[in-house]
């Protein structure tokens, strides 16, 4: 029977059903788009309110201490370097042309997972060590004026809170995000592999 | 050529594609489904350097290729196929063995194969996976030379 197995007209006797409306492809993509940019707008519009806020307290009431300057200005480093890599992670995605051949599109996924690999990893530690230094920094003024007491239990919530972030939910963040570029890019590679090999 | 056209035109050849790559109609309906997202939102970038069947092809074989980057996939061991179970005329149970053998192959071959089985040219089938045309015409050849292979232990182990 093997031999004459006629594949083509097996593969082309496949039922595919009814074809789906054309204007729920149309809606859905449209409510993709609308979403993704909602993403986009909600986690700027969000941390560049409170940068703003900063800047606000700080103009309406000028601070005293260099120290609290100097925090505030790295908390607000703080969140400008996390927006820019964000969004330069959601534009390197954006770009992604679908279009391209296999063989180019593999490598470009490759290429775009390592450069979120590596801007993952570095800048979460930029922005944990700018955050906690801008905080730890900005509160000294407004701790001392509490008292010894208030002072020393403020400073251990903030310790704490840092300790917290730095042993336990960055490690988690970095250990889980470097499993899943390691399969992807794993799984990658080995699909580009079979073009490689002839 | 407006998008429904295309869409209409187009929607069969492509579930088949998605359907040869997962062998599950629903996950193919959803991965169909996908591509014309992508040729919906690209369609202004499309310069007719290519033929616009090629152009979606090569869309629908990187949304299939794509999909082990996103989804953890289920075993093919645990997938729904209840082949061995239903007696059916010849026709429909070599299309199922077809599709399911065609989802057993390496993934850049069962989008080689299921190209050529949608009677596409091996050139064209060349510019949508990247390779020179010889070494689609060889991996033809031996992707082929597989699924006999697979149609004939599959018959030997029926008559057990």
């Amino acid at each position: 029977m093997n031999s004459q197995i006629d594949f083509k007209s097996l593969y082309q006797s496949q039922e595919t059903g009814p074809v789906p409306d054309v204007k729920e492809v149309v809606k859905k993509a449209a409510v993709l788009k609308r979403k993704m940019l909602f993403k986009l707008l909600s986690v700027n519009g969000l941390l560049a309110g409170t940068a703003a806020l900063i800047v606000l307290i700080l103009t309406h009431h000028p601070a005293q201490d260099l120290t609290t300057k100097f925090g505030s200005i790295l908390i607000i480093m703080a969140i400008v370097s996390y927006l820019t890599v964000s969004n330069r992670a959601i534009s390197l995605l954006f770009r992604v042309i679908p279009d391209l051949d296999n063989h180019a599109f593999l490598n470009l996924l490759i290429s775009i997972q390592r450069k979120q690999q590596f801007l993952h990893k570095t800048m979460l530690r930029v922005y944990f060590i700018l955050l906690s230094t801008g905080i730890f920094l900005a509160m000294i003024e407004s701790a001392i004026k509490m008292g010894l007491m208030n002072c020393m239990l403020i400073y251990s919530g903030v310790i704490l809170w840092i300790a917290l972030n730095w042993l336990v939910v960055m490690p988690k963040s970095v250990k889980k995000q470097e499993k899943e570029f390691d399969t992807i890019l794993g799984n990658l590679h080995r699909i580009n592999a079979q073009l490689d090999h002839n | 050529m407006s998008f429904e056209e295309i869409y209409i035109g187009h929607y069969s050849k492509v579930f088949r594609l998605c359907m040869g790559y997962v062998n599950d109609a629903d996950w193919a309906k959803d991965l169909a489904q996908e591509t014309f997202i992508n040729v919906w939102q690209k369609l202004h970038q499309f310069r007719n350097e290519s033929a616009i069947g090629t152009w979606i092809f090569r869309i629908a074989s990187n949304v299939c290729l794509r999909q082990l980057e996103r989804h953890k996939k289920m075993p093919r061991s645990e997938m729904p196929v209840q082949l061995e179970d239903i007696k059916e005329p010849d026709m429909e149970n070599n299309i199922r063995l077809l599709y399911r053998f065609i989802s057993e192959l390496a993934e850049t071959d069962r989008v080689i194969i299921s190209l050529e089985l949608e009677d596409l040219k091996q050139a064209e089938i060349a510019s949508i996976v990247g390779f020179s045309e010889t070494n689609v015409r060889v991996r033809v050849h031996r992707i082929k030379e597989k699924l006999s292979q697979k149609f004939k232990d599959h018959e030997q182990s029926d008559r057990f």
